[in-house]
């Protein structure tokens, strides 16, 4: 730094701290790399949020470098199908040589090396699942087409995921199975990144790990800190006292330090935390533990010293989460404002091809969808011997009969997303109005396997109080205390009900909207109050969610039914309904009459 | 792939007792794990495997007929003239997300069909799962239609395929064992009530048992196999436990107050069904069976209703309570007057 110019400015010296934080949070990451590559089979993988496409590259060449020389890196994408990652019938080969011939999966193929998942948050509950269970095994079973296999399937995990809102990067199953979680928003690409963490100190760590002790009192803070931070999981202790002995593998130390198991707990347990991270509110104590069984003597109870360490670890996590935030807070703004509204995606698909398969039919493959080549050599093999040898040198005969055709589930998956006015006075009559709907919708009928969501208003902006979700019970627990009051960023709900809209159909699902709306918002799109801009910002809203041409129902919950209400509804191509006075019941059956069926 | 013993899981009593109790009384059902992620519930299922005793089967039989019982045995057994007797594991089938029908239920055998235009049935997991456990880790992602044929079949006791021009039955008695997380999605009500007992598999927030779990599960991956050799006496014992309560399971008695009071109990609760009552008298008997009681005790009774019972309450989306509290409820106040 130039001496001279230094002290003037607050901003040289933000900028120092910007830089020296920036340095720190890529420091982690490159860490929690090493670390994977000290030892993979311990702690599986990371989770990294909103990383710059430069930086996920850094990374994943510096574990391939540190795992050694020829380890394989194979991507899994998002809409991978079944026979694609866990293995099946090679079909191609299969006709050629006229017995079955295997073909491996995504997972077999990157055992030993590092599976990459870019776009983690799109990943589907299904094949999420299969990857947790593969992480958990070490192995793939395939039990398809005809074929039972059990393959090897050891690797490193890096899923890189940037969602829209904030919330899981991952499904959740999956979340918990990977060490790491680091959030990389606002880390800057560009700067150089020169390694401390040769392969050299890698492979020196890996001989020195075994010897490497951790103290009881460590121990003990770092499993304290987790359940204080509201972790319930118990994978997460682990991983942490695995990554300490790593951190004090790779300094060369044979003692795992305070430093070392700070450093662990910001790694692992910063993503997972669920305590809120205000600082006004301490946690809640645990529960006081009760005295001693004879039989858990070897299990010491906390010392004081351990009792500091545990504060100073759940400090260390909370500081990491808030810095997190921020960092996310500024980098998502800057792409909101970047933003143009954008038509359908182009991701509607004959229903006869959409859809999860649940078996094959006899049909036409030209006019009924997909061949299920598998079923249709079934059908044909047992007739090869009366049939006349197939000309033209294929192996077999098969006839137009023989066809058989994939069947899928055809309904995709509805969503219904309520968009709920909680400003005013009236607020909570419509959050437990737009409530009682939603468990009456869930309650209703299970098998029709329909998701909801809730976005409430209010003051400056909108928020997803409930994430789509099938399950009563998270939305009884979510919804179990509503914020209501304030302002009406009518606005701001629209426009992240349309959001929400394009991320559910790249889910494939298909969404709907309900407003439980007056229609009258006073705060524009950038929260600043006012009527007029509020009105012109309300409409241009509902003419995007217009442009993506879902089925939108709207309730006017005036007093009377207002010209404003059913203006903004007609602009959002809605189906306009007053409803003057709360009615659960009666918004859940109009919902079911009027956009489901 | 080493496997962390059944006998050093800490806690997770109510699961333990139901996956112990099946496989005394393999009748009552199946056992449903419902719960928090990360919980050892794939755990405690796999380390079953390890703890069960072996089992005797006919050499070469796909369905491992138990050679003792004559009635029971497949279609290939029963025409055999010698049938060589040997030992295996107990089967614990894991039922991979993503197997298809034809390898579930069992399917033409393609390359035989392909090669030599001979039709032969291929036993799929159901037959392998005979006698033992099948289980289906996340049962709410699997398809509906393969839930609703799993569980069909292990009511039965059979599979019945009848595709591609076969036609073939085979005995397939297993103790079917599902596990989820509820937040992940409800389960079908028509579901949950046929698994015979319900466990709702929560994390412990005792932080000296949640030291007590980190470390056995740090030392056990520190050094896998010195960790189960010392735990295999502890194992053993357990194991012995297992094969005496099957001895005795069927001669352990039922007084009739005791069962007037396990009727009365379904009946307060409006246990829907006759499945309720069976269930209860089933899991009764195998407790007391293992813990080397003659009798059934109003004590052992009690211990069983929430897990028999927590799944068949008529369900009122409104109303919050625990469906294990509801239960517990009605028994303090049955077995007080």
């Amino acid at each position: 730094m130039n001496p001279a110019a230094a002290p003037s400015t607050d901003r040289q010296a933000n900028r120092e701290a910007f830089e020296r934080m920036d340095a720190a949070r890529w420091g982690q990451a490159d860490l929690a790399a090493a670390l994977l590559a000290l030892m993979p089979l311990r702690l599986k993988g990371a989770v990294f949020d909103g990383a710059a496409p430069e930086l996920a590259g850094l990374l994943q060449d510096r574990l391939t470098q540190r795992l050694g020389a020829g380890t394989v890196l194979h991507r899994m994408p998002v809409s991978i199908t079944d026979d694609r990652l866990i293995g099946g019938l090679d079909l191609a080969a299969t006709l050629a040589a006229g017995s079955p011939i295997a073909e491996t999966g995504l997972l077999a193929r990157a055992d030993g090396g590092v599976l990459i998942v870019p776009m983690a948050e799109r990943l589907p509950g299904r094949a999420a699942a299969q990857l947790a269970r593969v992480i958990d095994t070490g192995e793939v079973e395939t039990e398809r087409d005809g074929l039972s296999l059990r393959t090897p399937a050891k690797f490193v995990t890096l899923a890189f995921a940037d969602p829209d809102e904030p919330g899981d990067l991952l499904p959740a199953g999956l979340g918990d199975r990977l060490a790491f979680g680091l959030s990389l928003h606002g880390v800057s690409p560009a700067r150089p990144r020169p390694e401390t963490l040769s392969p050299a100190i890698v492979d020196a760590a890996r001989a020195k790990l075994r010897w490497v002790s951790v103290p009881n009192t460590i121990m003990d803070a770092l499993i304290d800190a987790g359940l204080r931070l509201g972790i319930r999981s118990l994978r997460a202790p682990a991983f942490c006292l695995a990554a300490a002995r790593g951190i004090a593998a790779l300094a060369g130390r044979d003692e795992v330090t305070d430093a070392d198991a700070s450093l662990a707990a910001e790694l692992v347990y910063a993503s997972r935390a669920n305590v809120l991270i205000d600082r006004s509110e301490p946690p809640a104590p645990p529960e006081p533990p009760e005295p001693d069984n004879e039989n858990t003597d070897d299990v010491s109870r906390p010392q004081p010293e351990a009792d500091e360490l545990t504060e100073l670890l759940v400090e260390a996590v909370r500081v990491r989460v808030s810095l997190d935030m921020a960092a996310r807070a500024r980098t998502t703004r800057q792409r909101t404002r970047q933003e143009v509204p954008t038509g359908r995606s182009g991701d509607m698909v004959d229903s006869r091809r959409r859809g999860s398969r649940i078996g094959a039919r006899a049909g036409d493959p030209r006019r009924d969808g997909r061949l299920d080549l598998l079923s249709t050599l079934r059908t044909a093999a047992p007739w090869q011997r009366i049939r006349e040898a197939p000309s033209g040198g294929a192996v077999i005969s098969v006839r137009a009969s023989d066809f058989r055709v994939k069947r899928f589930r055809h309904r995709s998956e509805a969503v219904v997303i309520f968009v709920v006015d909680a400003s005013g006075s009236s607020a909570m009559n419509r959050l437990a109005d737009a409530k009682g709907a939603i468990e009456l919708l869930l309650s209703g009928c299970y098998s029709r396997r329909e998701s909801v969501a809730l976005i409430a208003f209010r003051k400056e902006g909108a928020n997803l109080l409930l994430p789509p979700t099938r399950s009563l019970t998270r939305v009884k627990r979510s919804l179990s205390r509503l914020p209501g009051g304030g302002g009406t960023p009518l606005a701001a709900g629209i426009a992240a009900a349309a959001q929400l809209v394009r991320i559910e159909r790249r889910k494939r699902k298909a969404p709907h909207v309900v407003f439980l709306s007056d229609g009258q918002g006073n705060i524009a799109l950038d929260g600043t109050p006012g009527r007029d801009r509020a009105a012109e910002d309300a409409r241009d809203m509902a003419r995007r969610l217009k442009s993506l041409q879902e089925r939108v129902l709207f309730f006017d919950i005036s007093k009377r039914p207002s010209a404003q209400a059913e203006l903004i509804s007609t602009e959002m191509g809605a189906i306009y309904r007053p409803l003057p006075l709360a009615d659960a019941a009666r918004v859940s059956r109009d919902v079911r009459s009027l956009l489901l069926e | 792939m080493a496997i962390f013993p059944f006998v050093a899981i800490v806690g997770q009593e109510p699961l333990k007792d139901a996956l112990l109790m099946s496989a005394v009384e393999p009748s009552i059902g199946g056992v449903l794990a419902l719960g928090d992620r990360g919980t050892g519930k794939s755990t405690a299922i796999r380390a079953l495997a390890a703890l069960l005793p072996e089992i005797d089967v006919v050499r070469g039989c796909p369905y491992r007929c138990l050679p003792s019982v004559p009635a029971g045995l497949c279609t290939v057994c029963e025409r055999k003239d010698n049938r060589v007797v040997e030992k295996m594991a107990a089967p614990v089938v894991d039922l991979p997300l993503g197997a298809t029908e034809d390898r579930v239920v069992g399917a033409l055998d393609l390359e035989r069909a392909l090669s030599k235009g001979e039709k032969r049935f291929e036993p799929g997991l159901l037959a392998r799962a005979n006698r033992g456990f099948l289980y289906i880790d996340e049962v709410n992602l699997l398809d509906d239609h393969l839930v609703d044929l799993l569980l069909d079949v292990a009511a039965s006791g059979e599979n019945v395929v009848e595709r591609e021009g076969l036609s073939v039955r085979h005995p397939a008695k297993f103790v079917l064992v599902g596990s989820g997380n509820p937040e992940e999605g409800d389960l079908r009500p028509q579901l949950l009530d046929r698994f015979g007992l319900c466990v709702d598999v929560r994390t412990s927030t005792d932080l000296a048992e949640r030291m007590e779990i980190v470390r056995r599960r740090d030392t056990f991956e520190q050094d896998p196999a010195a960790f189960i050799k010392d735990w295999s006496r502890k194992t053993g014992a357990l194991r012995k436990r297992v094969v005496e309560a099957r001895a005795r399971v069927q001669t352990v008695t039922l007084p009739d107050a005791v069962l007037a009071k396990a009727v009365e109990l379904c009946l307060t609760l409006g246990a829907d069904g006759l499945r309720g009552e069976l269930t209860l008298m089933r899991a009764a008997r195998a407790r007391a069976a293992l813990s080397g009681e003659a009798e059934v005790s109003m004590e052992t009774l009690k211990s069983v209703a929430p897990l028999a019972l927590r799944h068949r309450l008529r369900k009122d989306p409104l109303d919050d309570t625990d469906a294990g509290i509801r239960v517990e409820r009605a028994v303090s106040e049955l077995f007080v007057s």
